[in-house]
Parts: C-alpha cells; structure tokens; sequence
C-alpha cells in the first residue's frame, strides 16, 4: 500500500520535473493574463457605485442595482435587445455558410496564383477602417452624389431613394457591409481546417466511386466540424455586443434610421454622451458580459450533449 | 539531462526578459529624473537672480490643441519666465490633440496623474463636478483671486457654479449667441435683391429661391459640417434642450421646447425649404464647413452663430464678400460661458499656487500675448503697434506655423492680448460690448444637475438623436415626426426632467434671493 503510495508520489514528482519546463514557458503569458485581463475585472464594482473621483473608487457611494435600471426602464429596451441580437444572429449564420462555401470553392481552385490573388482580394476589406467603410458606403448611397441613385436607379428609370432616412433598408445594408467586410477572415480559417484534411480520404473515396458532392458531404463538412463549433460558440460569446462602428458610423449616425440600427452599445453610447456616467456605463458593460457568458456555457452544453463533446470545453 | 537543460535555459531566458524590462524602467526614470533636475538647476538660477530664496511651485497644466502647436515647449520656457519672476512659479504644460481630449482627461484625472489646472471642455462642467473631479473655487477665489470677477464680469463667473459653489472660471471670448444666416453678396447684387430689406425668414426664403433659379447648380443652404442648422435661438435650453424657458428665458417657466409653436412654425418652414430644394440634399451626412462649401463654389450661405466681425471672418474663409442676416437677439446663457471653463483638479496639492497662477493670467497681457500667439518675431509680428495688431512672422502662415493662434478662446483672457490683423483695432471692445448688452437668461448662472432623472435622460437623449437633426434641417415632415416624437418623449419622462427642472430653478433663485 505505502509502496504503491510511494510510487505515485515518485510518478507525480517525474511528471512535475519533466513539465516545469513547459510551466516556466507558461509563465509570462499567465503573468501577462493575470495583469492584464484579471486585475482590471475587480473594476466590476464601479457598475454598482455611483463614482466619486474626489473619494475614489472604493469609499463611492453604493447604490445597488441602480446603475441598470436605465437598461430596462425606457420603451427602447426590448428595441436595441432585439436589433442585437437578431442581427448577430443574421451575421452568424450568414457568415458562417458565406465563410465555408467560400472556403471550399478556394480549396478547389487548383492554379497557385490564382488561389492566393482571391484569398488576398477576399481579405482586404477586413483590413479596411470602418470610418473609410462607412464612407464607401456613403459614396454608393449618398442622396445628392450616390452612385446608386445616380447611376443604378436612374438607368432603370426609377425614383431616387432617400437612402439615409429610410430604416425598412438598413437591415440588408448592414448584413451587407458586415458580411463583406466580416467573412474574408473567418474563411481564411475554415480554408486552413481545409488544407489539414488528410488528402488519403478523398483518394480513398475516389477509388470507391464517390462523387464530388458527395465527398463534400462526407469527408469535407465533418472535417470542417470541429472549427464551426468553436467559431459559432465564440461569437455567441459576443452576440450581446454590437460592432459600434457598423451601427453607428456606417449609417453616419442618421437618427432617422435609429429603429433599424441602434443597439445596445449605440444606445449606451448616445445615452452616456450627456451623462457621462461611468457608473452606468459599466453597468451596461458588466449587463452584455454576463448575458454573454451565460450564453456561451448554455450553447457550450447543447452542443455537447448533441455531437459527444464536440464543444470547447 | 535535455530536459533539464531545456529548463535551466527557459529559467535564463524569462529571467534575463524580465531583467530587460526592468532595465527599461530604470532607465525612462533615470530620464525623469534628469528632467525634474533640469528644470530644478533653470528654476534655481531663475531665483537666484529674483533673489528669492523660495522653491518655486511646479504647477501642472492641460491643454487641448486642433492646430499645430509644436513650438510649446520654446513658449512655455518663455512663459516660465514670467511666472517665475511674477509668481515664482513654474508651469508644465501637458498638449492633447483635440480628437482625444474627452478620453485622455478622464484617464488622466482618474488615475491620479499630477495635474493642477484644466479647461472643462467637451465634458460638460456639471460632470466633473458630479464626478468629483474638480474643486470649489470660491474661498480660494476670494482669498488670491480678487481681479477675477473683474476680467470677466460678475454675471458669467456665475456660470461657471454648480449647485451653488464656483467650480469653473470662463475665458473671455463670445460668451453670448446669436443665431442668423450669411450669403455671398454678389449673387445678391446679380438678382438686384434689396440686401437691407432681408429680416426674416421668409424674406431670406424669397431671396434663396430667386437664386436657386438663376444658379440651379449651387446649394441655397448647406449645414456646418454634420451640426444641426439652426435660424432660431431665442430660448434657453437648459443644457440640454430637454425642457427649456422660452422667449429669451424671460419667464422662468420650464416648457417642452418641441411642443412650442415657435418650434413647428420653425420646422415646417425648414421642411418647405427642403422640399423647394433650398437645403442641401445630403444635409445630415455633409462633413465639409459650410465656409469651404462656399469657397469652392458649391454653396450660397449657412445658418450661423453671429459676433462681431463674423463678415470678416467668414469673408477671410471663403474669399466672398457676404451679407450676414441676425434672425435673433444675442443671449447669454449659463451653457455659452460654461461652455470652457478653467479648473482646479481635485487632485491638485497645489490648490492656492493655481488660483494666484490663474488671479494673474486672467489679468497679464505678457502671458496672455505669448500663450495666445507665441513669441514675438518668431510667431507673430507686429503690423500697428499702436493699435496692438499682428499677424504672422515672415515666412509664416496659417498653414506653416509652428504655434497655431487658434485657441485665444481657450486661453485665459484674449480681450488683455493683442488684435489678429484683418480685426477692427477695436475689436475687443466691440466683442466685450457685445457680451455685455446680449439678453441675459433669466436663468443665467443656474446649471442643471441631473443626477435625479440620470434614466430619463438617457432614453429622452436617444430620442432627440432620432428626430432632432432630421427635423431641423427639413428632411422630415414636422406634421407627422413632431407628434411622433413628443408622444415618445411623454413615454420616456420628459415631464418628470421638466418638473426637476423647475423645482430646481425656483429653488436656485429662492437661494440667490437669500443672498
């Protein structure tokens, strides 16, 4: 017994001697994690303080839940909730099924350089400023200027549209931008998920006859799996949260087109430019993380429960 | 073994980056502290020839900049000068680009970093003070600030007071508004329209449209850059427009501003002069001035806040003779002078030195001259100095500067610096007189303190954004969005920021009856 003891004891010794190496490795990173990303947490609490420089954070005045009341109370509440949440919904499932087709019509592109001048062309626009995006964009929908207006709508013979005062557009407009901007980069990582799958199993399924579709089917789309489920559970990470700079930039902050593109963040953001309250800034921040994270555990579960622990953790 | 030597080396390697880092440290402080010497040595000998035994007091100072101010550092050496030999103190200014200055003021001020003196600016007054961030003002200013409330006028160093304490000392510039329209002169002349005869809007609507026929090419009207173009301005809006007092704020009686008649009057006449194709079609996206507009040849006027020598200026700007059109009296309101205020930081432990710094610069012509314009044949020269003109240095332009003179505004007291050229030697004057004789609110002096309606203004202010621009500038028909938007704001308790505010307003001036 004590024998046996002893040599569990001798084993996790081994173990510890043969790692440290890797745990020392682990260090900077963790020290880094823990300044950086763990520290600054204990900042939660300015989000149930009403924020006193002159006394500082800590001796502030408590006040609860006060700070979130301002999230629920107006009749926009349930407005900016469902904007972010349906379009995030929108950019992930469009964006996933426009990042994987992509993906999947570059692996078969056989010509080296074609490949790479299509997967550069594909990137650039997530490389580009949302502020010059949103002028691009002003420079296609412009009422006076518009190339659409002037050109598009004006050849077919029909009326010019006041672009920038009519929310029924915006929500196509924004899946537009989002996804052409969006998908270059995720499909740069289904295509390397692509790449690794061992090249065998296709020649194996040629050998027996099957077709290109469904080789697709069988061997390509369950290689892809793993990385869908990680992507997906990722952004729901992030679906309480909306990219500020689509919403509030791209429509050039046209109020006319606020039930079509305020969300939360843009809410927050024209409600804090005459409060400036940290407080109840914080409080929206602290409100979209833990929406956020209980979301990712909950889609996490589903998806464990229905692939066999396919999740991320 | 190779493990073991792999984790020796790993050990070698985090130590000697760590030590790298460290060694870093020591060296930006090795730095700091050669400058605190260097300015140390320069105060000393600056002493020595005052003979004043004394350490100076290094006071800490922010300030925000839009144009090119590079030549700082050689400006504030002169200023140091000055200050030493005057107060025997010694100033450290800190220049944010304008673009940050909201996001860098907060982080500075609630990290602690040293800092004395500051203008509250884009951040409004009342927030600082909410945030506790600045100190009050008035025992220090009555103690070493006696030639103050004579520099600006007793009626706007009230503005700068919150709940009743001065937190906030105003610069002295524009500090009354008046709202009205500008054109080029010589589409006037070419239409034979009777410039002297044009007083309202409907005159100007006239005026516009006989042009807009001739010239089918030019916008009529073009905004300011994205800002809401405004021909009326004759309420007070209470800092944030969310329940105002009418009529020049004669009577002190808190309305609903959007259900006024002035308002819908305003509104449809806006809406009518979109429809004619008198405002620009692309109005609330434009990101050009309405000067440079004008100056390329694309525009024929703007709504604008009016001063004195506004023709000059713009005429400058655009290189067109214009005929400018008040549409209103001037008014003086607590947000105008509240606009820019100076500041003591709460964080300041050298609160009397900053009021003895601030009692003189709001008095001294020298350091208001340099801090404004520069140095002297380096900056500016001299065009008339009888009359206390400049303009650039040889070799210099608004383009080529070193150190932009563009924030006379922000710096303590221009009426005590010298007159750009292209002013009127009397300048000055012409603007004090104008801040002077503007209608004074009658609730001037009273800032708004919204810490008990914080989640109604928060929803009215999202409302405002929807409808506000787009209402003023005509895209929308008033007919239907003004209901719309009144009925939103019911919901969203605008009544209840109404009634806080008349509350408030009855209470302040029951306090100042007291006083």
């Amino acid at each position: 017994m004590s024998n046996l003891q002893q040599t569990k004891v001798k084993k996790k010794n081994k173990k510890r001697k043969r790692d440290s190496a890797f745990f020392l490795m682990m260090l900077p990173g963790l020290t880094y994690l823990f300044v950086n990303n763990y520290i600054p947490m204990t900042g939660v609490i300015i989000a149930f303080k009403e924020l006193d420089f002159s006394v500082g954070i800590l001796k502030s005045k408590f006040v609860g839940l006060k700070n979130f009341t301002y999230l629920f109370q107006t009749q926009d509440a349930w407005l900016i909730t469902r904007n972010t949440l349906l379009y995030n919904f929108a950019f992930i499932v469009l964006g996933t099924l426009c990042a994987i087709t992509v993906a999947i019509l570059l692996n078969e592109i056989t010509v080296k350089w074609i490949q790479k001048v299509y997967q550069t062309t594909i990137l650039l626009p997530a490389l580009i400023s949302i502020v010059v995006v949103s002028y691009l964009v002003f420079a296609l929908l412009s009422a006076d200027n518009g190339f659409i207006n002037n050109t598009i709508l004006n050849a077919l013979g029909k009326e010019a549209v006041s672009w920038y005062t009519e929310p029924r557009y915006w929500p196509i407009i924004l899946i537009v931008v989002n996804l052409w901007k969006g998908f270059g980069f995720n499909c740069i990582i289904y295509y390397a998920t692509l790449i690794s799958i061992d090249r065998s199993y296709y020649e194996a399924a040629s050998v027996d006859g099957a077709s290109r579709w469904q080789q697709l089917i069988n061997i390509t789309l369950p290689g892809l799996k793993q990385t869908v489920f990680t992507m997906t559970l990722l952004s729901i990470g992030k679906i309480f949260y909306s990219d500020f700079g689509l919403f509030y930039q791209v429509p050039m902050n046209s109020g006319m087109l606020q039930n079509a593109t305020n969300t939360i963040d843009t809410y927050v953001y024209r409600a804090m430019s005459q409060l400036n309250d940290m407080g109840m800034a914080s409080a929206a921040g602290l409100y979209q993380s833990l929406v956020g994270f209980v979301l990712v555990l909950a889609a996490n579960k589903i998806v464990n429960r229905y692939s066999g622990s396919e999740g991320i953790f | 073994m190779k493990k073991k030597l792999a984790t020796v080396l790993m050990g070698i390697m985090i130590f000697t980056l760590l030590a790298g880092c460290a060694g870093g440290n020591k060296a930006t402080e090795k730095e700091v502290n050669t400058d605190g010497n260097a300015a140390e040595v320069k105060a000393t000998e600056g002493a020595e020839k005052e003979v004043k035994a004394e350490e100076p007091t290094t006071l800490h100072l922010a300030i925000f900049n839009y144009a090119n101010m590079d030549d700082m550092d050689a400006v504030l050496k002169k200023a140091n000068e000055i200050t030493l030999r005057e107060l025997n103190i010694v100033l450290e200014i800190e220049v944010i680009p304008g673009s940050s200055w909201q996001q860098q003021m907060n982080m500075i001020l609630s990290s602690g970093e040293e800092l004395d003196i500051f203008p509250a600016f884009a951040t409004p007054l009342a927030t600082y003070v909410a945030n506790g961030q600045v100190q009050a003002l008035d025992e220090l200013l009555a103690q070493y600030g006696a030639d103050i409330p004579e520099a600006i006028g007793a009626d706007y160093l009230d503005c700068g007071k919150v709940s009743g304490k001065l937190y906030g000392i105003t610069t002295n510039r524009d500090l009354a508004a008046q709202n009205g329209f500008w054109m080029r002169k010589d589409l006037c002349d070419k239409y034979n329209i009777d410039v002297n005869s044009l007083k309202t809007l409907e005159d100007i609507e006239k005026a516009l449209l006989t042009i807009h026929k001739g010239e089918p090419d030019l916008y009529p009207v073009v905004p300011q850059s994205n800002a809401v173009p405004v021909g009326i301005s004759n309420w007070d809006d209470l800092s944030n427009g969310l329940g105002v007092l009418m009529d020049y704020g004669k009577e002190l009686q808190v309305v609903n501003l959007y259900e006024t008649e002035e308002y819908k009057n305003y509104t449809e006449t806006m809406h009518r002069w979109y429809q004619e194709g008198l405002i620009m079609k692309d109005v609330l996206n434009n990101t050009e001035t309405s000067e440079s507009l004008v100056r390329s040849g694309k525009a024929v006027g703007a709504f604008a806040g009016m001063k004195p020598g506004f023709e000059e200026q713009v005429q400058r700007d655009t290189g067109y003779e214009v005929v400018r059109i008040n549409l209103a009296e001037p008014l003086s309101l607590t947000g105008n002078a509240a606009g820019l205020t100076w500041c003591i930081s709460s964080n300041s432990k050298n609160s009397e030195a900053a009021m003895k710094f601030l009692n003189f610069a709001y008095t001294s012509f020298e350091l208001n001259n340099l801090l404004i314009y520069g140095i002297e044949n380096v900056h500016y020269k001299y065009v008339d100095k009888d009359n206390n003109i400049i303009d650039y240095a040889d070799g210099l332009d608004a383009n080529t500067t070193p150190y932009s003179p563009s924030l006379g505004w922000a710096w303590f007291n221009q009426f005590k610096a010298a007159i750009w050229n292209g002013n009127s030697p009397d300048y000055w004057n012409e603007l004090a007189e104008f801040n002077a004789k503007a209608i004074k609110s009658g609730a001037m002096g009273y800032t708004f303190d919204s810490s008990n309606v914080k989640a109604e203004i928060t929803t009215c202010t999202n409302i405002t954004d929807k409808y506000v621009r787009a209402l003023q500038a005509g895209v929308v028909d008033p007919k239907e969005a003004l209901p719309q938007m009144n009925e939103e704001l019911k919901k969203a308790g605008l009544d209840k920021i109404i009634a806080e505010k008349q509350v408030q307003i009855d209470e302040w001036v029951k306090a100042k009856g007291n006083q």
